[in-house]
């Protein structure tokens, strides 16, 4: 069933040109008609995207509605209607750029409970850059949250999955994959273990129970009371969902894929 | 309207009050969550104090950062905005190599994230 074409209504709020954009999902796929139940928030860049001063100050999801918002004007992220592939894309600049929604919506799975974390993105950065980049995090200290992050890994762009367990935290880095330019991120937390895993690769896992708290989410920072660790890239879609099957991963890899021309 | 990409560092000591006069002029909040600490310093981590605080703005229109010049300048030596060292270029597309520039510039750094 093809989805209506939205339109782009624009507000002029003060002294501050605010536009919210909102185009058509991907032709052929649209996440919340294929995983029904089983997706919990769908944050794509051609939707639910308010501009303001200084850049993105809301980014509201499509299933939803989750309000990721920045506040600050120095740390609203970039938009660009092309940026990522000729599609929209969010592009935080790796110093003090963020979203964040506080508390953390119950809807996303806690504790020891399963649960995924996609990302349809471009990693910009060179592995010159030796920074810890954060790119999706929720809990509270690195010891309670879940965090999708990329590092440098022996010379070489990696993604980790980090999983807090307690006292300690848990993670596993993804080495046989580089991670630069775009790519379908996926981080799957089961009750016992974290993946990580590039497009349709087999990935790197830990061993982690979970032992996750819903004090805040953030994209692109670490969900600490400060938020640090500050990410980059060019962001086109941000997925949470709860267990996905093989042929329901597969479908959302291929139509990740397809959006990013991967290869 | 013009676009400038932006950067500002403040001491640590006006980081608070700076912080409410640029909003005041600005009509929305400006923080600065980056702390900075002397270059000169041995080893830093995520724990060392920082000297000061960085900020950086993708692109924001000229008039806005005209005004922030204007009353940077104006600024007695109890002012709030006393001190407040601003950067402005047209299309900055590295903000990180741009960081990095100002402050060595003034003789700082970046303490380091936690990890």
């Amino acid at each position: 069933m093809g989805l209506p074409q939205l339109s782009l209504p624009q507000l002029m709020v003060g002294r501050s040109a605010v536009s919210t954009h909102t185009l058509a999902p991907g032709a052929g796929y649209d996440p919340i008609v294929v995983l029904g139940a089983k997706l919990i928030e769908d944050h794509w860049a051609g939707y639910g995207v308010t501009l303001d001063t200084g850049g993105v100050s809301q980014w509201q999801g499509r299933k939803l509605g989750w309000l990721m918002g920045q506040s600050l004007i120095a740390s609203r992220p970039a938009f660009s209607a092309t940026a990522y592939n000729g599609l929209p894309g969010i592009i935080p600049d790796d110093l003090d750029d963020f979203l964040e929604l506080i508390p953390a919506p119950a809807e996303l799975p806690d504790m020891a409970e399963g649960g995924e974390i996609w990302v349809f993105m471009d990693q910009t950065l060179a592995p010159a850059v030796v920074t810890t980049d954060t790119i999706v995090m929720y809990g509270n200290t690195i010891n309670d949250g879940r965090r999708v992050l990329r590092v440098v890994n022996s010379g070489a762009n990696a993604l980790r999955v980090q999983t807090g367990t307690g006292a300690t935290s848990a993670s596993a880095t993804l080495t046989t994959n580089p991670f630069t330019g775009r790519h379908v991120v996926r981080c799957i937390f089961t009750p016992t273990e974290s993946i990580a895993r590039l497009d349709d690769d087999t990935g790197a896992s830990v061993a982690a129970v979970p032992a996750t708290v819903l004090d805040r989410l953030r994209f692109w920072a670490t969900s600490a009371l400060a938020a640090g660790s500050v990410g980059a890239g060019v962001y086109n879609r941000i997925l949470f969902t709860h267990p996905l099957s093989d042929a329901e991963a597969a479908g959302l890899i291929s139509f990740g894929m397809t959006q990013g021309q991967i290869a | 309207m013009t676009q400038l990409a932006v950067a500002m560092i403040v001491t640590d000591a006006k980081r608070v009050a700076a912080s409410a006069a640029l909003s005041a002029i600005a009509g929305g909040g400006i923080g600065f969550l980056r702390a900075c600490c002397a270059a000169s310093e041995p080893s830093p981590t995520w724990e060392t104090p920082a000297t000061h605080w960085y900020n950086n703005f993708t692109a924001l229109d000229q008039a806005l950062v005209v005004a922030w010049q204007d009353a940077v300048a104006e600024a007695g030596a109890e002012d709030d905005l006393f001190g407040l060292i601003i950067f402005t270029s047209i299309n900055a597309q590295n903000a990180v190599a741009w960081a990095a520039t100002n402050l060595a510039s003034q003789g700082l750094m970046f303490v380091p994230d936690e990890e």
